[in-house]
């Protein structure tokens, strides 16, 4: 696969796309964020086959939505807007049914779909190979365990489509709930042999064994100030609850206390010997996309600390259930459009 | 065959789970059900609502009480109530348990009464149905959420719904009885009463404290617990010894000793002290510092008319921390007229022999729609009824928390963040008075919400109009390649 952006100046944009998903259920803002992300998926394209499977997630999130609006209408029986009434001794459902439920329903939808397709266009857009490589030395071997761990969906879902159609081309027909079984034991068996070629290629490459050089003196002390760092930081948080009135104190402790922990973390970093056979070089349109979207997250970020009732959507009563508009919000999110227009046709080529 | 057998099985589970239940029975009668809300600051409020239902849920009892309450639907497995007129967290500006994130948990705690105390409920209000002659409660407080609160302060189902079909007692100032259209299925008659701590308040007043003993009269060399909980306080002594704002002590005294437990922040110093009697053969030992507390006597006198204990002096001084300031006592300043005697006089007077630095409760009625809050008026009623403490501030929970910092937040900021929240809604929201502090919102489509429309719209076509773009030039690209 192609680069189109360096991988840090997506993570920017992840943060730029994320953050609204995360932060309001204001209809307006989300589906505009939806809207922004999906024109950046038109203009990357399926550039992987494994981005073909993220569709499937995307539309999994699709039917959760639909699933969230009935949900949500037949278990919170309040509002004002009374759309009608099922029989009050029906259990859970029964009650008014309300059009401030139903718009909550819709809201809480998209709030999760925005989400998923934010993340569905960041794995599209990255090779998780190379963000693989962008973890830091210390928490390497937890780096390569989670990419394995995320990877495990869309993985599986490709085994799936293709012992379905390997079955299709022997006449298999899928009628009820029984056919499934010549589905499901070969992909029972596909995924526990990749398991198997997967710790036997971990460990040919040496992993699990010791990366951090050095004598037991030094691991000694890196352990003695991570014990320490993390002592006073447990200190420190718990102290807040029981001494809130000596800021000083707890302030000292938990400035120790991550003092500590991040230079015990540069320490073993810095003793981890690993190879890089390619170097990444940044672009003019690398560090566009970097600095727009930083300045995009951050400005969200501050909105959402600041100025959190911009973001603020409930429609049940006393609140209105019109939602709001800051244009400025709205700039904020059709900055998440931009690597659609940075991307040249070339660039999104498999 | 087998298929009917299981669809038949289905529709009979069906009729089962949505026939009518027992409670039915007394469908289209008038049911009754008293509510009880303990805020912040300590202040009682209690409604006696009626609905024509066998019965309704717990959150509905609660909404047709006419307070303004929040409710977090987010979970998806009933709602949670977060705000209850302006006390609590505003959700979704803040999390429905914003005083609930770490090792202090204050929040709403939902009660029933049974079997003749507050039983904490193990279910949502949204899932709990109340019947006719029940009584409900929220209070806020410290607590451990699922399994512990603080609980309602000790109200009879008969001293808030005195009467189904009563009418106003025929007084100069009071109207009892007030009829309010909560919900469009509903006209429930709601009987309201307001009770406060004179001396309570929130960020600016002296703190709320609670203290108790396990038993106030004890045998010589034995012991006994005291309880306590305190709300709004930086710094809690007893008997001068610092302590933490909610905790218990087991004491042994030797002799008749008077505790005193002090609570300050920076408005104020509220003292509370509490007498454990030693009793030796049936006498009791010669008190140490009982001051003007009532004799033996006078308790067992009480205790046995009104059954209920002896209320501990509670003195509240001005800040500075001073005991030589002068005593805040606002209700007991009422002229002591001799008829109609004010009810807050008579109600103390059947609670308690107290001293004269004993600040009293009070009941007091609002009018019909509450829109403000006053100081309390007390209205004249000819008949007395025995009640027990109304706003004893409530007990502390069953397992007492050990809770670091009395929480200082009072009102927890809910009347400025409703108020800011206002410019971005487009929506006119007044300044919360006391009671019915949150004025509702204008829940009305506003045109000045238009101009932020019209910029959405604006974006939503510039989106388009780049996602076309986009295709357009890819389509170029492909055609130029093949």
């Amino acid at each position: 696969m192609r680069d189109t952006f360096h991988p840090v100046a997506w993570l920017a944009w992840l943060a730029a796309a994320a953050l609204p998903a995360l932060s309001t259920r204001n209809p307006l803002y989300l589906s505009l964020l939806m809207l922004a992300v999906g024109v950046t998926y038109v203009a990357l394209g399926r550039r992987s086959p494994l981005a073909k499977s993220w569709g499937a997630f995307v539309r999994f999130g699709a039917l959760l939505w639909l699933l969230t609006i009935p949900f949500v209408a037949l278990t919170a029986h309040y509002g004002t807007i009374v759309l009608f009434q099922l029989p009050a001794n029906w259990p859970v459902i029964g009650g008014p049914i309300t059009g401030e439920a139903l718009l909550f329903g819709l809201a809480s939808g998209l709030s999760l779909i925005s989400l998923l397709l934010v993340f569905a266009v960041f794995n599209v857009a990255v090779d998780q190979a190379r963000l693989l490589r962008m973890t830091p030395g210390f928490v390497y071997q937890a780096g390569v365990v989670t990419a394995i761990a995320v990877a495990f969906v869309p993985q599986m879902i490709i085994s799936w489509q293709t012992i379905s159609e390997a079955q299709q081309v022997r006449g298999h027909r899928v009628r009820g709930p029984r056919d499934l079984l010549p589905l499901i034991m070969p992909l029972l068996v596909m995924a526990l042999e990749r398991a198997i070629q997967l710790a036997e290629s971990m460990e040919a490459r040496g992993f699990g064994g010791q990366v951090i050089t050095g004598n037991s003196t030094a691991r000694a002390r890196g352990q003695l100030v991570m014990l320490l760092g993390l002592g006073a930081l447990a200190a420190g948080l718990a102290g807040a609850g029981f001494w809130p009135d000596r800021p000083v104190l707890l302030g000292a402790l938990l400035g120790a206390g991550a003092a500590a922990l991040i230079w015990s973390f540069w320490d073993q970093g810095r003793r981890v010997s690993r190879s890089r056979y390619h170097r990444w070089l940044w672009g003019r349109l690398d560090r566009v996309l970097l600095v727009v979207s930083m300045g995009a997250a951050i400005g969200w970020l501050a909105v959402w600390l600041g100025q959190g009732e911009w973001l603020f959507y409930y429609p049940y009563p006393p609140y209105s259930p019109w939602p709001a508009f800051q244009p400025f919000l709205g700039l904020l999110i059709l900055l998440v459009a931009l690597p659609a227009l940075l991307l040249r046709p070339e660039m999104t080529e498999m | 065959m087998s298929r009917r057998i299981a669809l038949l099985n289905l529709l009979l589970l069906l009729a089962l789970v949505t026939g009518p239940s027992p409670s039915n029975a007394g469908a289209g009668g008038v049911n009754q059900a008293a509510l009880i809300v303990r805020h912040v600051d300590g202040s009682i409020q209690t409604r006696c609502l009626t609905f024509t239902e066998p019965s309704i849920t717990g959150e509905e009892l609660l909404r047709r009480s006419g307070l303004t309450v929040i409710v977090n639907y987010s979970s998806g497995l009933g709602g949670a109530v977060c705000s209850i007129n302006g006390d609590g967290c505003q959700y979704p500006v803040q999390d429905c348990f914003c005083h609930c994130q770490g090792i202090q948990c204050e929040y709403w705690a939902y009660y029933h009464w049974a079997q003749g105390g507050w039983q904490y409920s193990s279910v949502g209000a949204t899932g709990y149905q109340v019947s006719d002659g029940m009584l409900e409660g929220w209070s806020w407080g410290p607590g451990d959420y699922g399994t512990s609160g603080t609980m309602p302060p000790q109200i009879g189902f008969s001293d808030i719904c005195i009467s189904p079909t009563a009418t106003p007692t025929p007084t100069a100032t009071a109207s009892p009885t007030a009829t309010a259209t909560a919900t469009p299925t509903a006209t429930p008659t709601v009987s309201s009463h307001v009770s406060s701590q004179p001396t309570a308040g929130r960020a600016d007043a002296p703190p709320q404290v609670t203290f108790e003993a396990m038993a106030e009269t004890v045998a010589a060399g034995a012991c006994t617990v005291l309880k306590w909980v305190s709300w709004d306080a930086e710094r809690i002594t007893l008997d001068g010894e610092p302590v933490m704002a909610q905790d218990r002590h087991e004491v042994c005294p030797s002799s008749t000793h008077t505790y005193a437990l002090a609570a300050a922040n920076t408005s104020g110093q509220t003292v509370r002290e509490l007498t454990i009697q030693v009793a030796v053969a049936g006498q009791v030992v010669p008190t140490e510092a009982l001051g003007n507390l009532p004799t033996p006597a006078e308790i067992q006198q009480v205790s046995a008319s009104t059954e209920v204990a002896p209320l501990p002096t509670i003195e509240t001084f001005e800040s500075p921390l001073d005991a030589s300031a002068s005593a805040i006592v606002p209700l007991s300043a009422q002229p002591q007229s001799e008829a109609p005697r004010p009810r807050a006089e008579a109600l103390t007077e059947n609670v308690a022999p107290l001293p004269a630095t004993v600040t009293p409760m009070a009941l007091v009625t609002p009018g019909p729609d509450e829109a403000s809050w006053a100081p309390p008026t007390p209205f004249a009623t000819p008949t007395v009824s025995l009640r027990r403490r109304p706003a004893g501030a409530g007990g502390p929970s069953p397992t007492p928390i050990l809770i670091a910092l009395a929480s200082s937040g009072g009102r927890t900021g809910f009347q400025d963040v409703i108020s800011s929240s206002t410019s971005g809604l487009g929506a006119g929201q007044s300044a919360p008075s006391r009671f019915d502090a949150v004025t509702p919102l204008n829940r009305d489509f506003s045109l000045s919400l238009m101009p932020g429309y019209a910029s959405y719209l604006l974006m939503i076509a510039l989106l388009l109009g780049g996602g076309a773009w986009v295709l357009r030039r890819r389509n170029i690209h492909r055609a130029q390649r093949s």
